[in-house]
């Protein structure tokens, strides 16, 4: 994987799609952290008044490979977060949840601090992500983008993450 | 040169025998008397956590509770307001949060003997012991904290993911770890939560040793509080204006340089923070403080790694800013 990753961060709420980029860089051997745009990425500003589950890519440190993150925005459910068990059926119909736990290739959906705004959110668990995209990618070289759209398919899925077409193609585009 | 293992060990020991005093009281909203109850003192150990307290608070403030049906964990600690953390050690939550001053053996070796005592100071003098914290029961702040549940399953989770993931970044897979015997894990939470540290390190120590594998990053994380992510970042962030906020850093932190020197504590930051700590040898803006001391940009991280350690694996290391 070469050494810029190019993460998208994006916030899918009832209808409106926006998507902003940011980088984040790093070298495998000595990672360095670098402060990078997301810490410009104000939660407090989300205009939506009907619930909303947010999606975040962040590349981890520790495993070396990009997490998702889930945090669930409700205002009428004051500040309850949803059980795990209420998450996996707000996020995947049950038919094919057991499809995704029978594979094994992606992690439990656990609870942690979110990194950047260290309050409590959802992930699914990378312990798995670098062997899996292993035998995806199988030796060939990708670009960054070709990287994320194989991990969004995998990892994305098993929690009703699809990527949309038209992002698809821009991410293929030149850059 | 590599410290002798029976001083390592003397230290661990040391380390796990820390505790601090707690005087825990009824927040006034949930309180029958207002804030006429009387407060609960205990000393729990620095390399554990709060969560464990929650049966004794419960029992201990239940006949004071305006609402006498709530469940222990649905009750939460705050410190001047801000929520305390269930997965953050107690240790680390002290010294991110009471304002005392770390001890700096460095500066005291340096200063005349007769005004060099150990005591535990904030900055403005007043000391912060017991620390005084407030048990609240109701309105649980399910957006800053993790919500509990009766069986323990929450801390228990995020335990072992945090296990898992410092086994991950010292071998590069999590094989170790997942490997362990079902006693053997049952045995590693059990030591947890009865704070048993022959049965700790009995488990432990088949981590810290794998076969066959050379360890070779250490666990480590780095919790600056606002004053010194500010200084880091060119943005303040809205989380950051809110009191309490902790920016944690981490990184993969290799056990030795590309020189094939030791990584110590100073090289590390220095490399991961070099706004903060812009001399590997000196603390010239910040501090580095583990279990309520200063330590040593020199010391080797890998001596660090296996005798200051939290339980969950990591060193979490908290920022204090200089002058």
């Amino acid at each position: 994987m070469s050494r810029s990753l190019r993460a998208i961060l994006r916030r899918i709420s009832s209808g409106t799609l926006e998507s902003q980029e940011h980088q984040l860089s790093g070298s495998r051997e000595n990672e360095e952290f670098v402060e990078d745009d997301d810490e410009a990425l104000s939660r407090s500003d989300t205009s939506v008044d009907s619930p909303a589950v947010l999606y975040d890519m962040i590349h981890s440190p520790s495993y070396q490979v990009p997490v998702l993150y889930i945090t669930f925005k409700d205002e009428a459910a004051g500040k309850r977060m949803p059980s795990v068990d209420e998450a996996y059926e707000l996020l995947v119909p049950d038919a094919y949840r057991s499809q995704i736990e029978a594979t094994g290739v992606v992690g439990a959906l656990s609870m942690t601090d979110h990194p950047i705004s260290s309050t409590p959110a959802y992930f699914v668990h990378p312990c798995q992500t670098a062997e899996a995209m292993e035998a995806v990618v199988g030796g060939r070289k990708t670009t960054p983008e070709e990287y994320l759209l194989m991990w969004l398919g995998m990892i994305g899925a098993s929690v009703g993450l699809d990527v949309p077409v038209e992002l698809a193609e821009a991410m293929s585009g030149p850059v | 040169m590599p410290a002798p293992s029976s001083r390592l060990a003397d230290l661990q020991r040391k380390i796990w025998n820390g505790s601090i005093p707690l005087e825990v009281r009824l927040a006034a909203s949930d309180c029958r008397t207002y804030d006429e109850s009387e407060p609960y003192l205990v000393q729990p150990p620095r390399l554990s956590y709060l969560a464990f307290l929650l049966p004794q608070l419960h029992a201990f403030f239940k006949p004071s509770l305006i609402d006498p049906q709530v469940q222990p964990h649905e009750a939460w600690l705050s410190f001047e307001g801000v929520p305390l953390k269930w997965h953050y050690p107690f240790g680390l939550l002290y010294d991110l949060f009471s304002g005392a001053e770390p001890v700096d053996f460095d500066k005291q070796r340096n200063e005349d003997p007769a005004t060099s005592q150990a005591t535990v100071e904030t900055a403005s003098g007043t000391t912060p012991l017991p620390w005084r914290l407030t048990a609240h029961f109701t309105e649980y702040p399910g957006d800053q904290l993790i919500q509990l549940d009766a069986d323990g399953r929450a801390l228990l989770d995020s335990y072992i993911n945090a296990v898992k993931e410092a086994d991950f970044i010292r071998n590069g897979n999590a094989r170790t770890v997942m490997s362990l015997s079902k006693g053997d894990s049952d045995n590693l939470w059990r030591a947890v939560q009865t704070y048993d540290l022959n049965l700790f390190n009995s488990v432990n120590s088949k981590l810290l040793n794998p076969p066959g594998m050379e360890l070779r990053h250490v666990p480590l994380k780095i919790y600056l509080p606002t004053s010194a992510s500010q200084t880091a970042s060119e943005t303040i962030t809205e989380e950051a204006k809110q009191a309490g906020h902790i920016r944690v850093v981490q990184s993969l932190v290799p056990l030795h340089l590309p020189s094939r020197q030791p990584q110590t504590l100073g090289t590390a930051l220095n490399s991961i923070l070099p706004s903060i700590f812009p001399s590997r040898r000196n603390p010239l803006l910040a501090q580095p403080v583990l279990h309520g001391v200063v330590v040593p940009l020199g010391a080797h991280l890998n001596d660090l790694g296996r005798t200051a350690s939290y339980l969950d694996g990591f060193l979490h290391v908290a920022v204090v800013m200089l002058g």
